[in-house]
């Protein structure tokens, strides 16, 4: 059997399934089509594809791909390789590092990085860090010391709270790198102190029972908080 | 029939279940309204959160701020993390930016132009991420991923002032026209893609939790609360006294995390999960104070909203507010070009029209249609001019954003009908 050509309209018979149906010289040709099943209408999935059908059990062609759908049909393929491509990208950023992982991040490495999409999604795992404060103390011209809680200034209505916080958090995380030039910024905003020197302090909070709780404590009382410090550095002289 | 094209049709038709299989999964046609409200939000999102950083923008980002380039380099290796501060030298291109992006946010959650000022969005706001990567937490993540997916996708094309534009064009040309809907199977693959994103990441939420002692032993919301990023004294009290509410919370999450991206797909059990992940994220917004992470969450999980549930509430609004018949002059230029402005925003067609010239009304006489337009309403009455306005911005939901003129108490009133009636009086001149 040749290939047959065809610019006739398909017929839409339902019935308990949905079909397109041609009435073709050589026979009749037909194609199942999906059916919603809430309200049993017929529906023809988007699908750019070259149309087959069996007419009297033989495969055989219908129309012939026009240019239209030769486009179609590669913007189908390279729609569908987007996908595929987002999709493994966004789950192989969040999977646990191994060895499969890693190779597969090195492929993906540059589209994750340049579009922000590297993320592991742990948001408070394994575990809740209780996060430490961060206070610093300001030594002036006369040997007074000015304890300062940049904490106590924001608002948790604001996004600066956490953008703020976590600043502080990164500096105590990392007082080697940050340590010396926090502390240089601090003495410029407390210019007007005269301040001779900078003390960076980490608080670190202890665990705190619902027994505490009940008990009238506070989980940041004096007794729950130990005091570190992470860096003095000395205020340029004016 | 020749040998190849026998196995090629074989090879077709083995094939063709599959290729229909990957159709429903990606390539349905609908429309955008999912992305949309996504789309909305987040813009409305992301301009408020940077609106309120713009006092701290040097701070934060500027080179002699927080962040000086020097010690960027600690933060920053790959030459794939990329921000637009990295090439600016002057406070000015600082200020010119931000004020750019605002601008571009503010259009991207009203659909103006939508198709690049989602582009200019999305490449701001991943250079303030990379210009600052100390400050970023969650949120800034999530709102890159989705923005992405916005960008892909063909959103601006309904809930926007870019349909409000090609529904005028139509109705220019005629009053009657009502394109349709913007329906695409594009806009539904990128629908499963922000689908996908949000299942992936509440899976991953999950399973990063399970290994932690704290949320296995059911203490984790305890410590959560005992931090000082979320310290509440009266919540801490009440759990500490009923503390089975900490395992039940720290349960309810997990549980919550890891049956999300399993049964969010099925018909039955999509609302319900749908449901308690927006109450988990309520919650972090109320008990947490982080509305702007919630926000953001929960207009991923929009993604989730069938089109069938939004057209079927749209459908119910309009029965409640019951149909609505506008007639005017259509002798009247001015008055043509102000309904063609007035019914662009009409995006659920609830407001019927009539020529009084052509099709004179049985209620309104031709003397009364002289001097006003009028609205009538389902049980006869008709309203005039101003009050017909009125009475339709506080109905039809594209045109809500007029309340503000016309409900301000007294004020609205006392000088709306007087600019109504000069109006109206001087159309022909208009």
């Amino acid at each position: 059997m040749g290939q047959e050509e065809t610019s006739l309209p398909p017929s839409v018979h339902t019935g308990n399934r949905c079909r397109l149906i041609w009435e073709l010289p050589a026979g009749r040709a037909e194609i199942r089509v999906g059916m919603r099943a809430d309200t049993g209408d017929c529906t023809l999935i988007v699908s750019p594809v070259r149309w087959f059908a069996k007419v009297e059990g033989s495969p055989v062609h219908l129309p012939s791909l026009t240019s239209a759908q030769w486009r179609g049909r590669l913007t189908y393929a390279a729609m569908s390789l987007l996908l595929v491509w987002h999709s493994l990208a966004i789950v192989v950023a969040s999977s646990p590092d191994n060895a499969i992982t890693r190779s597969a991040r090195s492929l993906f490495e540059p589209y994750l990085t340049l579009f922000r999409l590297k993320n592991e999604w742990s948001f408070y795992a394994p575990d809740v860090r209780v996060e430490p404060g961060f206070r610093y103390v300001v030594e002036d011209a006369s040997a007074e010391r000015h304890t300062f809680v940049p904490a106590d200034k924001l608002s948790r209505y604001l996004p600066t709270d956490i953008w703020v916080k976590d600043w502080y958090i990164h500096v105590m995380d990392n007082p080697e790198t940050y340590g010396e030039f926090v502390a240089a910024y601090l003495c410029r905003e407390h210019a007007s102190l005269h301040p001779v020197s900078i003390t960076l302090l980490e608080l670190d909070q202890n665990e705190f029972s619902p027994q505490d709780q009940l008990n009238g404590k506070h989980p940041f009382d004096p007794e729950f908080l130990d005091e570190r410090p992470l860096a003095t550095v000395q205020c340029p002289k004016a | 029939m020749p040998e190849g094209v026998m196995l090629a049709g074989a090879n077709q038709i083995t094939f063709a279940p599959l290729r229909q299989a990957w159709s429903q999964l990606w390539f349905q046609d609908k429309p955008t309204t999912p992305l949309e409200i996504a789309r909305i939000g987040i813009g409305a999102a992301l301009l408020l959160h940077y609106g309120l950083a713009t006092p701290h923008l040097l701070t934060f980002w500027g080179d002699d701020g927080w962040m000086p380039r020097a010690l960027l380099a600690n933060e920053i290796a790959d030459p794939w993390q990329q921000s637009v501060f990295f090439y600016f030298t002057a406070p000015w291109q600082w200020l010119t930016f931000h004020a750019l992006f605002l601008f571009c946010c503010a259009a991207f959650m009203l659909g103006w132009r939508t198709s690049w000022v989602k582009w200019a969005v999305l490449i701001g706001h991943i250079s303030y991420d990379y210009r600052n990567p100390v400050m970023t937490y969650g949120v800034d993540s999530i709102t890159a991923c989705l923005l992405l997916i916005l960008c892909f996708a063909p959103v601006g094309r309904a809930m926007s002032l870019d349909r409000v534009r090609e529904v005028r064009s139509a109705k220019r040309k005629n009053l009657a026209a009502s394109p349709p809907a913007f329906t695409s199977a594009w806009a539904f693959a990128c629908t499963r893609l922000m689908q996908i994103q949000m299942a992936v990441l509440f899976f991953f939420s999950g399973i990063g939790k399970l290994a932690g002692d704290d949320w296995r032993g059911g203490d984790a919301i305890w410590w959560l609360f005992t931090n000082s990023y979320y310290y509440n004294n009266d919540i801490l009290e009440l759990l500490a006294k009923q503390y089975w509410l900490v395992n039940v919370a720290t349960y309810g999450t997990i549980l919550i995390e890891i049956a999300f991206p399993f049964l969010i797909w099925q018909r039955r059990s999509r609302p319900y999960l749908l449901a308690a992940a927006l109450f988990l994220h309520f919650q972090f917004a109320v008990l947490m104070h982080l509305y702007y992470f919630s926000w953001v969450m929960a207009m991923g999980h929009m993604s989730f909203v069938r089109p069938e549930w939004l057209s079927g509430l749209g459908a119910a609004w309009r029965r409640k507010m019951g149909e609505m018949e506008m007639i005017y002059d259509g002798n009247c230029g001015f008055c043509k070009r102000s309904m063609v402005w007035f019914l662009a925003f009409d995006g659920l067609r609830q407001i019927q029209i009539r020529d009084f010239r052509t099709n004179p009304s049985p209620i309104v006489s031709n003397e009364q249609m002289i001097k006003a337009l009028y609205l009538v309403l389902p049980d006869g009455r008709a309203l005039p001019g101003f009050e017909a306005y009125r009475y339709v911005v506080l109905r039809v939901p594209g045109l809500w954003w007029q309340i503000p003129f016309f409900y301000v108490p007294l004020f609205s009133r006392l000088f709306g009908h007087p600019i109504y009636n000069w109006i109206a009086a001087n159309r022909s001149r208009l």
